[in-house]
């Protein structure tokens, strides 16, 4: 990560208020309409899938091109039983510092796990999904149109109840 | 659903549930090793899902950064958010 790069996230991280300076600059895709399924299934028989964008990755995968301005838009499966210091990272536009000492900070896997074990959660799904955030210019509509039904369609294979996104 | 640490971005993306953090980047569930601030964060989230019933719900969470207390979430009742 480059010097200055990093200077940058650890301002964001330290002044989240820059992010309203950000955005002024950097408009982002916005919907009109929101996707909504009413849910009536307690969460203790339910199966939850996790979604994040914080650039997780597992070590032998390709991991995310930190290298592109605009991001990279694919996704990579995260196996649910993968051991925490085989989840790697690639993300330079967020403090990584936390991530790194903690995936559950960005992948909270192990406490959804707790979760589980206390009768609170149902189940895990399979495999979860890591994305790289920040995706923009001429990533987004790959994003938009290919990454999203594909992680759709994943979690309904995976028998989802819900899945939640964690960004960084 | 989705947490968010970003609620302008929220807004915009609108999300069919969210939980917002007015937490630093980077660390969305919390601080690295904090279990108990982790669970409470990860079950408040999982709670929207029955307890969001209007498309678009955004949730401030009501814990300020390294003000809050977290107890275990699994060994005590309460300390959930409120919906604004």
């Amino acid at each position: 990560m480059g010097s200055l790069r990093k200077l940058v996230t650890k301002l964001y991280a330290r002044f989240p208020s820059l992010t309203r300076w950000w955005l002024r600059r950097h408009p982002i895709e916005t919907t009109r309409s929101v996707p909504f399924a009413p849910f009536t299934l307690p969460l203790a028989r339910a199966r939850l899938g996790l979604v994040t964008s914080g650039g997780v990755y597992v070590e032998g995968q390709l991991p995310f091109d930190t290298a592109d301005p605009d991001g990279d838009p694919g996704w990579r499966p995260l196996p649910v039983d993968v051991p925490e210091e085989r989840l790697a990272i690639a993300h330079e536009t967020y403090d990584t510092t936390a991530a790194l000492l903690d995936r559950n900070v960005v992948y909270p896997v192990a406490r959804a796990r707790e979760l589980v074990a206390a009768g609170r959660l149902g189940a895990l799904c399979d495999e979860h999904v890591g994305l790289m955030g920040h995706i923009d210019g001429r990533h987004l509509a790959a994003l938009v149109e290919r990454t999203a039904p594909a992680v759709a369609q994943h979690f309904v294979r995976q028998r989802a109840d819900l899945v939640l996104l964690v960004p960084a | 659903m989705c947490l968010s640490v970003s609620r302008e971005i929220t807004e915009a993306v609108r999300p069919p549930r969210a939980l917002f953090l007015r937490w630093p980047f980077g660390r969305t569930l919390g601080e690295p090793g904090a279990r108990e601030q982790q669970l409470t964060v990860l079950l408040a989230a999982l709670e929207l899902a029955t307890t969001a019933t209007r498309p678009g719900t955004i949730v401030d969470a009501p814990w300020r950064w390294r003000r809050h207390a977290f107890v275990d979430p699994l060994a005590n009742a309460g300390d959930a958010p409120h919906a604004s």
